[in-house]
């Protein structure tokens, strides 16, 4: 017998479980106690696999306790990748670039396995210098004088305002406007450019993964409480823009946790990435900067500042090439000089989205299935397919309760075609109608469909360092909720789709 | 595996059921005690052990959310409990297992050796389901230890560990991709002991004990390069905590690993050299100066409860030993006449390891 023809192509990447977001790039950081490793196992062959089983076999770091976990397909078409992921606690995990290892066995083949490297990285916050530092291998980076454009007075809430205003606003979201980067390599190096973070992103992806961790612990708090992250995170900052302030969406009364959490952590990583937008994808500004300021032979790079203020010159609406006008200056500390480097140019949200389509049922009976199937365009009008994306939907009861279902593109479940473009959710009523009830509410009337997308990082493994730093995964091309400047504009939170149920 | 029959149900009964039903002490249960209530729930217990994030049959939902990231045409198995797991034991010692190699260096799909002090590797372990049931989610531990004679999980050290799914009757090799990073102390001459373990299986003595318990092996096996100079170790005689114990240490020249063993050292065509061309001596302090010999052939001692102490192994000749030879030493570690425990050292050419 020959190994089943399947296999995990790229990195496996960190999603947080109580939003469901996928962590800029796919980075896990040991500041979230509690993670899943996702990846999508690709059905290599030509051929469907039936029966086919799916593991974790084990993680290169001790200090990673995963959940032992298997999952079992019917079928598997040909060609066709499927998500699945595992629980894990980072508490303990140090930063560094294990091995995870996979096992995939079907009727009539040997299991196969598949060995990758994920990122782990350790952020922290000191409070008496108000900075973030993030702990890798290959050096750590320094994060302080953040600016933010607050969120609006008051704040908001994943439902209705209760009455009693015991309860607090959702924290953020929080844009980010500047910020000063300090990165200390490890060791100092000689010569124009210094080893890149993970011999991968750039090093602006580790400042993004910063202020998303911040605003997801500051979700995380006001959803469960403390113990699911370090507790030296701050998930809120203090010096902000002022003069702007960034309205978000208020969900519909609904269950604060399913629907509020996820609403919220999209808001935090959309408003986030506008840093990374500003920052430039092609090469960031420690990057140009060392090209600009090569060192004198001898001389060792011992530290590198980066201070950047950036305006956004539209509202950070995720999927659309919103611009900013950024002004950095990059400063090279060497054993012997320093050297210095400043821009002033506009940038342009680069992962976008020319089109998202989505189709639903006009209604359906309570013995139906509810089910909602998207489309997701680039600009040069190619669709993105299966393992392009990491997607899901959330299914808004006609009283509030949410639902969070996957949309995947594998041709299974309910997907008709592996890899055609169109992602597909579904949900038996059925099942849902025990959760209803417990909550109090009704299936009858009108569900509202909210679709969620961040693209995937699909570099394979073995390209050069500053070719795969170009690539950065888990923007959301598509996101239901918006973030917008203007208080007077309706509420941002868009469905995109609607079914009644009779 | 030797199989009785649970004549109330029927089913066959392995010697796994009676370790696992008696908790742990095989050789104390008879076959009466297959007859009560507790014997029927044999291999059924735990399930949940490790599986929190299981469903039965429907898609995993972490921590009560989290459900997105995952197929919808996913469904989850549950950890499966009573599964008959089998690490081989080595021939002719337990402790010389062919069900568990080490890939030196940083690949761990590389080939199979023994790693150097100061070197990072990987510990791979092969188990096999004899049951009549698939198992899901077995956890594999890998453990090292200092070289000794009989082992004790107490003073072993965990590397890592990993999961496999064994369809009944299959076998699976299966990695720890936690490096094994090879102490200095002892030169690189280590000893390893894997466990696997499906929910409900019975806790493990103190006592490493492979023929007692199929799921648990012993590599206590390494190269032993000779020439010039001597080969020196020193081992570790242990005691168990509440107990000292009387034992004679000694050791045997000659005889032959099996092919799959001699593949794990790399070793695959080599042949072995029965007329003894080493000898081997013990002693209970260092011997620094080679012209005061090798120690005794075979040394006795007091080993008080729950304390180790050291014994100095010198295996000296072998510069004789062609390209292609070895020579197999095997040290014992016996009381009244029971082995408890060994190390084996296949002894080759300078230059060869």
């Amino acid at each position: 017998m020959t190994s089943t023809p399947m296999a995990v192509q790229t990195r496996p990447f960190a999603v947080e479980p109580l939003t469901n977001v996928m962590l800029p790039d796919g980075i896990f950081d040991n500041a979230l106690y509690k993670l899943r490793i996702a990846c999508h196992f690709t059905n290599t062959s030509t051929t469907d696999l039936t029966n086919v089983t799916i593991y974790l076999e084990s993680v290169g770091d001790p200090g990673i306790v995963v959940t032992g976990q298997t999952y079992t397909f019917a079928t598997i078409p040909a060609g066709a990748s499927v998500l699945v992921s595992w629980a894990a606690d980072f508490r303990h995990a140090s930063p560094g670039k294990p091995l995870v290892s996979f096992v995939a066995r079907a009727d009539g083949y040997t299991p196969a396995r598949s060995i990758r490297q994920i990122f782990v990285s350790q952020t922290r916050y000191d409070a008496t210098t108000d900075t973030y530092s993030i702990q890798i291998p290959e050096g750590r980076l320094d994060i302080s004088k953040v600016t933010v454009i607050p969120p609006a007075k008051g704040g908001w809430w994943a439902g209705d305002k209760p009455d009693n205003d015991k309860r607090k606003p959702w924290p953020g979201p929080y844009v980010p406007t500047g910020l000063t980067m300090v990165w200390v390599p490890n060791p100092a190096y000689a010569g124009t450019h210094g080893e890149l973070p993970f011999q991968d992103p750039w090093w602006k992806v580790l400042a993004v993964v910063v202020l998303v961790i911040a605003a997801l612990v500051g979700i995380i708090a006001a959803a469960v409480g403390g113990g699911t992250f370090h507790p030296g995170i701050r998930g809120m900052f203090d010096e902000t823009d002022p003069g702007v302030i960034t309205e978000c969406c208020t969900p519909a009364p609904g269950d604060p946790v399913t629907g509020g959490t996820t609403i919220a952590g999209v808001a935090g990583v959309v408003a986030s990435v506008a840093l990374v937008v500003a920052l430039d994808d092609s090469a960031d500004p420690h990057w140009r900067g060392q090209a600009a300021t090569p060192p004198r032979p001898g001389e060792l790079t011992t530290a590198e500042r980066v201070e950047a203020r950036w305006k956004l010159l539209e509202e950070p609406y995720a999927g659309k090439p919103y611009r900013v006008n950024v002004r950095w200056a990059y400063e090279r500390i060497t054993t012997g000089d320093t050297y210095r480097h400043e821009v002033e140019e506009e940038q342009t949200n680069i992962h976008v989205t020319e089109e998202v389509t989505v189709v639903t049922p006009d209604a359906v009976g309570l013995s139906d299935r509810l089910w909602a199937r998207a489309t997701f365009k680039r600009p040069d009008s190619t669709l993105f397919r299966g393992p392009d994306l990491y997607a899901f939907a959330l299914f808004r009861a006609p009283q509030g309760l949410y639902f969070v279902v996957p949309l995947t593109d594998d041709g299974t479940g309910f997907d008709d075609h592996a890899a055609d473009g169109t992602y597909t959710a579904g949900l038996y009523l059925q099942d849902v109608l025990p959760e209803l009830k417990k909550a109090g509410q009704e299936p009858y009337g009108t569900w509202k469909v909210y679709v969620f997308a961040q693209d995937v990082n699909r570099v394979a493994p073995g390209i050069p360092p500053e070719i795969a730093a170009q690539t950065i995964g888990g923007f959301f091309v598509a996101s239901a909720v918006q973030l917008t400047f203007d208080p007077n504009l309706p509420c941002p939170l868009d469905a995109q789709a609607s079914i009644k149920v009779v | 595996m030797d199989t009785m029959t649970d004549q109330l149900r029927n089913v066959p009964v392995s010697r796994r059921d009676i370790i696992r039903i008696s908790g742990g002490t095989a050789a104390a249960v008879g076959l009466g005690a297959l007859a009560t209530p507790a014997g029927a729930s044999a291999g059924t217990g735990g399930a949940a052990g490790g599986g929190g994030a299981a469903g039965s049959g429907e898609p995993a939902v972490a921590d009560g959310v989290g459900s997105a990231a995952l197929s919808p045409g996913a469904r989850t198995r549950l950890r499966s409990g009573g599964a008959d797991l089998l690490i081989r034991d080595g021939s002719p010692h337990w402790w010389l297992s062919p069900d568990i190699w080490v890939v030196p260096g940083t690949d761990p799909n590389g080939t199979p050796g023994t790693p150097a002090a100061g070197d990072t590797a990987y510990v791979w372990a092969r188990v096999q389901n004899t049951g009549r049931q698939d198992a899901f989610g077995v956890e594999l531990r890998f453990y090292w230890g200092n070289p000794s004679v009989q082992m004790f999980y107490s003073t072993l050290n965990l590397i890592g560990t990993a999961y496999a799914d064994i369809p009944a009757g299959d076998t699976q090799d299966v990695l720890c991709l936690v490096p094994w990073h090879v102490v200095t102390v002892n030169n690189g001459h280590e000893c390893l002991v894997v466990v696997a373990s499906a929910p409900g299986d019975p806790p493990l003595p103190d006592a490493v004990d492979p023929v007692g318990y199929p799921n648990v092996a012993q590599r206590n096996l390494t190269l032993a390069s000779a020439g010039k100079q001597d080969f020196k170790l020193t081992l570790t005689v242990t005691a168990p905590r509440r107990e000292s114990k009387w034992v004679r240490i000694g050791a045997q020249i000659g005889g032959e690993l099996p092919r799959e063993t001699l593949k794990t050292l790399d070793l695959t065509d080599s042949k072995p050299v029965e007329k003894p061309v080493v000898e081997v001596g013990f002693a209970e302090k260092p011997i620094t100066d080679p012209k005061e010999g090798i120690g005794v052939p075979e040394l006795e001692l007091e080993v008080p409860a729950g304390r180790s102490v050291p014994v100095y192994l010198t295996i000296r000749g072998g510069a004789d030993l062609g390209a292609g030879q070895y020579q197999l030493v095997e040290v014992l570690e016996t009381q009244d006449k029971q082995t408890l425990g060994g190390i084996s050292f296949a002894v080759v050419g300078e230059g060869r390891r």
